[in-house]
């Protein structure tokens, strides 16, 4: 509270009034008594030199003055003061305290001269001789309108000045004395209405630091204390507020804080105001550290950028898609951006949200490619077959040889197609469940499953030259569908057979471990690519696609085997090296 | 200063930003043309480089232009200067993707060679550099711009290796001798952007230090 000014202001201006009044009081009082005295003096002298005046005139005029000097010596002492007659030429007649014919002549004293100019004349000088200041009246003697001399009374001022100092002592104690009584007094007057506002003061500071509970209380009068509830009811309402803002604005952040969609908010200046975390996903920046910052800044994907600026630049909805790749993932981002307005119905800035459609024109696209490859699958045998029933149809029927020769190729190309279709429908019931799959799993002794495989693929194997080597514990027992995973085994065997140069080996193991049970079917052939591992259990996916089709397979065999491992509540993995071979690994579950 | 040299900078800046992802993304297509051997993306790279060549265009004449208005001075001064000197280097950057982009088309007529040939490490290396430079321009970072000069070993060190093993190749499998050369191109074209991310670099401490480091020898990282 001491560092108020208020207090200070306040406070200085009791003071400065105690001090003008005191100081009034002690310079005016004393002038006034000092101008009385005066007065009080004069009055006297002038009535001594009255009467020194009757008794001195005729002495004067029958020049009977050698007896004046006694006479006036007898006098001021009786009377205290000084007695001097003068004649009219100045010259001193007779004085009472000393010797006439010494004294020098007063013609032009200033007393004589304005008693001779005005009939009165007074003066007050400082007298050697006495040490003091005196006062001098003069008057002048007449006789019947004729100037004789001048009478002149004196007292020295000493008395009168010493009565003077002690007065303004008095004064100045005791002024003073109540001023500083008053400086005590107003002090404490002031504390009394500014304890109240400091106070006051405080609290409103802690509520602009933050909402607080706080109530003032005050004992000071009237417009204080209401001013106080005022400020309390205030505080009130502002906590109650804060508090709603608070909890909206956290809400607002949860919501936007949980989408899947990114949306950044930027203003008119393309500064970033707010970024969500999915947002900072997709681009691969941090949303705090892109906040205030422009977004070109920011993000350098052009798509994001240039839609963002279109819309603010033209006050319409924008939208784009645009593939990007962010740290070397390849994304395709679909972006909406439209603009906000301001209450004054300028545009405030922009909203983009993003969508990362990746996955969905990634199916898409698989989609595309699954019906063209279809399409095609089915179209080449269907062209062949064609082909043939009409070179039957303009005549080849006729010769015999090669009727037949065209029927067996008709027939293979059917087989084909029958093959085909066959994947097709089984493919799609293993994609509706394991339900519609009629998937009965009993427990069955897996070596004997992986000879069966072996069995039916023995006869591809075999021309070719290669060797498969199984090997499997013979206890082994899993809850499958045999003649599922048998035909999963067969899927991958044929694979392995066919990318094996002759005299290759192929292998076929089953391994348990833990809660899992492995099957592998690993090769010594071209191995695989990476980059086609990700895409090679799609529908009709080949590795080479300029290759031709004559090593056979519909091309759905490895996305059988995954479905087939996925009803069993397993997965199917591939490992890979270019020029060593492939391993193909069925995981699955022991329940 | 006036706000009005202040919005010309924040331009210059926004336009150098908008070439240099442009530039950033042609490197990255013209790397993904090659890895894929992706005709069609190629072919993008190939024709949005003459948008780049006017946007360099523009950001020289922008900086001569508040060079001659405002005089600038001290930071500013610097800044401009780096300006145009990136620019530069931008537009070689993306002419040297525009290379990258015609050897991935002329590799892609070619079935996948037998040969495992892999110049993805060195392209992400550099297409890494690529990016910590213009995010050191952004930010104004000096030392993420000395870690790219340091890097510029590594991408050096690399193409020396893949010299090293094309020519292994091409006397192993000389039926694949035009794909091998041509991939000798691509890495050669590598290591050159590399070069220039250091050149941006360079610019990026000169203008955040005022301190021109090229020619000295590394005492980096």
């Amino acid at each position: 509270m001491y560092r108020s000014r208020l207090l200070w202001k306040l406070y200085a201006g009791y003071v400065g009034l105690l001090v003008l009044l005191t100081a009034i009081v002690g310079l005016v009082v004393p002038q006034r008594l000092e101008r009385d005295a005066l007065q009080e003096t004069r009055s006297a002298l002038e009535a001594k030199a009255v009467l020194l005046r009757g008794i001195v005139a005729p002495a004067l005029e029958s020049s009977g003055e050698a007896d004046l000097q006694p006479r006036l010596r007898r006098l001021g002492s009786a009377i205290g003061t000084r007695l001097t007659v003068i004649r009219r030429d100045g010259t001193v007649v007779a004085d009472s305290e000393e010797d006439a014919f010494r004294m020098d002549n007063h013609a032009d004293r200033p007393e004589i001269q304005a008693a001779r100019a005005h009939g009165i004349g007074e003066a007050t000088r400082w007298s050697q001789t006495l040490g003091a200041q005196v006062m001098y009246l003069a008057f002048p003697v007449r006789q019947h309108d004729e100037l004789s001399g001048y009478v002149r009374t004196a007292v020295p001022l000493t008395a009168v000045v010493a009565r003077l100092a002690y007065l303004r002592t008095m004064i100045a104690v005791g002024a003073g004395g109540a001023a500083v009584v008053g400086f005590g007094l107003s002090f404490v007057l002031v504390q009394r209405v500014m304890r109240p506002l400091t106070s006051l003061t405080a609290m409103a500071e802690s509520i602009a630091a933050g909402p607080y509970d706080q109530v003032v209380r005050t004992r000071a009068p009237g417009e204080i204390a209401t001013l106080a509830r005022a400020f309390n009811r205030m505080a009130y309402h502002l906590r109650e507020r804060m508090t709603t803002i608070t909890r909206e604005h956290s809400q607002l952040l949860a919501i936007l804080g949980s989408m899947v969609e990114g949306v950044v908010a930027v203003n008119h200046e393309e500064r970033v105001i707010h970024m969500n975390e999915a947002a900072g996903t997709i681009l691969h920046v941090v949303p705090q550290e892109s906040l205030g910052r422009r977004l070109w800044e920011v993000t350098r994907v052009r798509a994001v950028v240039d839609t963002v600026a279109s819309t603010l630049r033209e006050a319409h909805e924008t939208s784009s898609e645009a593939r990007m790749v962010v740290e070397s993932r390849d994304q395709v981002v679909n972006i909406h951006a439209s603009p906000w307005w301001n209450d004054t119905g300028e545009t405030a800035g922009a909203v983009v949200v993003l969508h990362d459609v990746t996955e969905l024109r990634h199916l898409e696209n698989v989609r595309r490619d699954f019906v063209a490859n279809v399409s095609h699958e089915l179209k080449t045998p269907i062209t062949t077959i064609q082909g043939f029933v009409e070179t039957l149809q303009d005549g080849a029927l006729d010769d015999r040889d090669q009727a037949k020769h065209f029927l067996a190729i008709i027939a293979r190309h059917v087989e084909r197609l029958k093959a085909i279709i066959e994947d097709l429908l089984s493919l799609s019931r293993l994609e509706q469940g394991p339900e519609a799959a009629e998937l009965s799993r009993t427990e069955t002794k897996l070596a004997d499953v992986l000879q069966a495989a072996i069995q039916v693929c023995m006869p591809t194997a075999a021309p070719r030259e290669v060797t498969i080597i199984s090997s499997c514990e013979a206890t082994l027992r899993v809850r499958i569908s045999a003649p599922l995973l048998e035909q999963a085994l067969v899927n991958l065997l044929d694979n392995a057979i066919h990318c094996s140069k002759p005299g290759r080996r192929v292998w076929l193991e089953a391994t348990q471990g833990g809660s899992e049970v492995a099957i592998c079917v690993r090769d010594q052939g071209t191995g695989i690519p990476q980059e086609h591992v990700p895409r090679l259990f799609e529908r009709f996916y080949r590795v080479d696609t300029w290759r031709s089709r004559d090593h056979g397979g519909t091309g759905l065999g490895l996305a059988i085997v995954k479905h087939i491992a996925q009803a069993h509540g397993g997965r199917v993995s591939v490992e890979s090296t270019v020029g060593l071979g492939s391993t193909f690994t069925l995981h699955l579950p022991t329940d | 200063m006036s706000t009005h040299f202040q919005r010309e900078i924040e331009n210059l800046k926004k336009k150098t930003l908008a070439v240099s992802a442009i530039v950033e993304e042609n490197i990255a297509r013209a790397i993904a043309a090659v890895i894929k051997r992706d005709a069609e993306l190629a072919q993008q790279v190939v024709d949005s480089d003459e948008e780049i060549d006017q946007m360099e265009v523009e950001v020289e004449e922008d900086c001569l232009k508040i060079l001659a208005l405002h005089q600038p001075v001290a930071i500013d001064l610097r800044f401009v200067v780096a300006v145009l000197k990136i620019n530069n280097d931008l537009e070689r950057m993306a002419d040297l993707a525009v290379n990258i982009a015609r050897r991935a088309a002329y590799l892609a007529t070619f079935p996948k060679p037998d040969i495992p040939l892999d110049i993805e490490v060195m392209a992400r290396k550099t297409q890494a550099m690529v990016k910590h430079s213009l995010d050191s321009l952004v930010q104004e970072d000096a030392m993420l711009a000395r870690q790219v000069c340091a890097s510029d070993n590594e991408v050096d060190q690399l193409n020396r290796e893949m010299h090293v093993r094309i020519q292994q190749y091409i006397r192993t499998h000389p039926d694949h001798v035009e794909r091998l050369i041509h991939l000798l191109s691509v890495s050669r074209h590598l290591e050159r952007i590399a070069d220039l991310t250091t050149n941006v670099a360079e610019d990026v401490i000169y203008t955040v230090e005022g301190e021109i480091v090229r020619h000295r020898t590394l005492a980096y990282g």
